[in-house]
């Protein structure tokens, strides 16, 4: 019983683990936006000129924000070092992440 | 042939739970939220437990720290400056504690036991976990320096934990008189804070270049390059004559011939070759390794630094047990507040991925680092980091990088950038 249970257990394992690509996967926008709040998050940065509040924020209008930065349309002091670490898709879905976050998340 | 504890991994995280008894210990499915314990409140630790606290409601969160306030790293230098206090750099861990309904347990570790899952506190209170973080920061190797120890350091300090050691070195320097000489013997690599010695050299011409001019420093340094040298380089020949005859700061790489002895009582020091170097104030920043209780528990390998799978931070060498911070090896990662920041957020979605049963997410890393070269001069330093298809923690191609201009308006807005970042980093990790 135990040993088919374990046989099971192996074969879901190996099921799944071939059932993703072996490239570097993206990163979801939840992940990625942990990263953004050691600058952007918390309360009280509103009244820094320089940094942009991220939640709530137009989804279209934050996602141009970002490739502009990655592509160098906009020059930026930081944002273009960090933007190009992601995909494009990352930041599309990062940009509708923070679009749908309230308060503070 | 697959081991008990690779089998336990493979199940737990393809959501079978049909054999989560003989794996685990029962506590965990008897008790009602499961309990982390976090050993160490720097920004590692602190960041992790907010970010548990995000992710889970549910989860019973401990963090042990000895102090009952935080003393900033971060920030520390610019006290040399004149521009920051000790008072500045103090955090109370009370916020973090209520807000995000942590027990704080203003005590020490003594003992981890992995097979038990518990850790024994100074006091003799044993806490039960089920999974364990520890961010436990550096110790030094005083045994690398003959004649230098920890009670010689309240003396001659190494200002490499800030606070009382910041203290010291700054009253040292103010008392310095007018062409006195500073040496700052420089730490190989890895340490915590790789621009930190260079920012430090910085801060203090910047102090003696108005004060006292006659003054020099000197770094000696083991290493044949440093973080974000050629913009140090550059600050330096701007403000402080690097370069020139009349240069306030000496970068002294000396490779093959690391300082090795103290004269305490000369404030001298000598390399392996026996090249003596006096100072009037001196500063010594050891080599360093994984905080204590990591090498005490055997969390910290040959090289004294913890080996850790990087997508979970767990510990290769014990189960159920994440580090994170300083002490973990997580290269190309430097050791930084910012990357403890990070690895911490990585290690609490793992934690609650583990806990759960879940699938673990794919993780990234940011570091973002801002040194001052003038309170009006800043640099900086950032980076992504992602697995690769090996599952490597690599640097993204094309990200990151130094400072992009070098226009006197491009490097004031630097410096302002720098203080912005200190601020929003002690929000993000302890309030």
């Amino acid at each position: 019983m135990i040993k088919k249970s374990i046989a099971n257990c192996i074969l879901f394992a190996v099921t799944i683990s071939l059932s993703f690509p072996v490239f570097a996967k993206d990163v979801s926008a939840k992940v990625i936006s942990y990263s953004c709040n050691t600058c952007h998050g918390g309360d009280g940065l509103l009244t820094r000129p320089d940094r942009m509040i991220l939640r709530g924020q137009d989804a279209n209008k934050l996602e141009k924000s970002l490739l502009d930065f990655k592509y160098d349309k906009k020059f930026s002091s930081i944002m273009g070092r960090i933007s190009k670490g992601f995909t494009d898709t990352e930041l599309k879905k990062l940009a509708l992440y923070f679009s749908q976050l309230k308060g503070d998340d | 042939m697959i081991s008990r504890r690779s089998f336990c991994k493979t199940s737990l995280a393809s959501s079978a739970g049909l054999l989560i008894n003989a794996c685990k210990p029962i506590n965990i499915i008897t008790r009602s939220s499961p309990h982390v314990v976090i050993i160490g409140g720097g920004f590692g630790g602190a960041t992790a437990a907010k970010y548990l606290r995000k992710l889970d409601a549910n989860i019973k969160i401990t963090l042990i720290e000895p102090s009952k306030h935080y003393l900033s790293c971060p920030g520390s230098n610019w006290v040399f400056a004149g521009i920051q206090t000790i008072e500045a750099l103090t955090i109370a861990y009370a916020t973090l504690s209520k807000k995000y309904e942590i027990t704080f347990v203003n005590d020490s570790v003594s003992a981890i036991d992995p097979v038990k899952h518990s850790v024994l506190l100074s006091d003799g209170h044993r806490l039960q976990y089920d999974r364990l973080i520890v961010s436990p920061g550096i110790d030094f190797r005083w045994e690398t320096i003959d004649g230098y120890n920890k009670n010689i350091a309240n003396s001659i300090p190494h200002a490499w934990k800030a606070g009382e050691q910041t203290a010291i070195l700054n009253k040292q320097l103010h008392a310095m008189p007018n062409g006195g000489t500073v040496v700052i013997c420089a730490p190989p690599n890895p340490f915590r804070c790789p621009p930190g010695p260079y920012e430090r050299a910085s801060m203090m011409a910047y102090y003696l270049k108005k004060h006292k001019p006659n003054s020099k420093i000197l770094i000696l340094d083991p290493k044949t390059q440093f973080s974000k040298q050629s913009l140090f380089i550059a600050g330096w020949k701007k403000h402080y004559g690097y370069g020139t005859d009349n240069s306030m700061i000496d970068w002294v790489s000396i490779p093959d011939n690391p300082v090795i002895r103290l004269d305490a009582k000369n404030k001298m020091v000598e390399t392996d070759f026996g090249d003596q170097y006096k100072a009037d104030v001196l500063n010594i920043i050891p080599p360093q390794k994984a905080g204590k209780i990591a090498e005490k528990s055997g969390l910290s390998d040959e090289s004294g630094w913890c080996p850790v799978d990087h997508q979970t931070c767990e510990s290769t060498l014990y189960p159920d047990i994440h580090v994170i911070g300083d002490a973990s090896i997580q290269s190309p990662l430097p050791k930084s507040a910012f990357a403890a920041s990070s690895e911490a957020k990585v290690c609490a979605f793992a934690v609650v991925s583990r806990l759960t049963n879940q699938a673990l997410l794919e993780p990234v890393w940011i570091n973002t680092c801002y040194s001052l070269i003038t309170p009006e001069h800043g640099i900086s330093v950032a980076m992504v980091y992602k697995l690769n298809k090996d599952r490597v923690i690599t640097k993204v191609k094309g990200a990151g990088g130094i400072t992009i201009k070098s226009d006197q308006r491009a490097l004031y807005l630097e410096s302002k950038y720098a203080r912005h970042w200190y601020d929003s980093i002690i929000k993000d990790s302890f309030l």
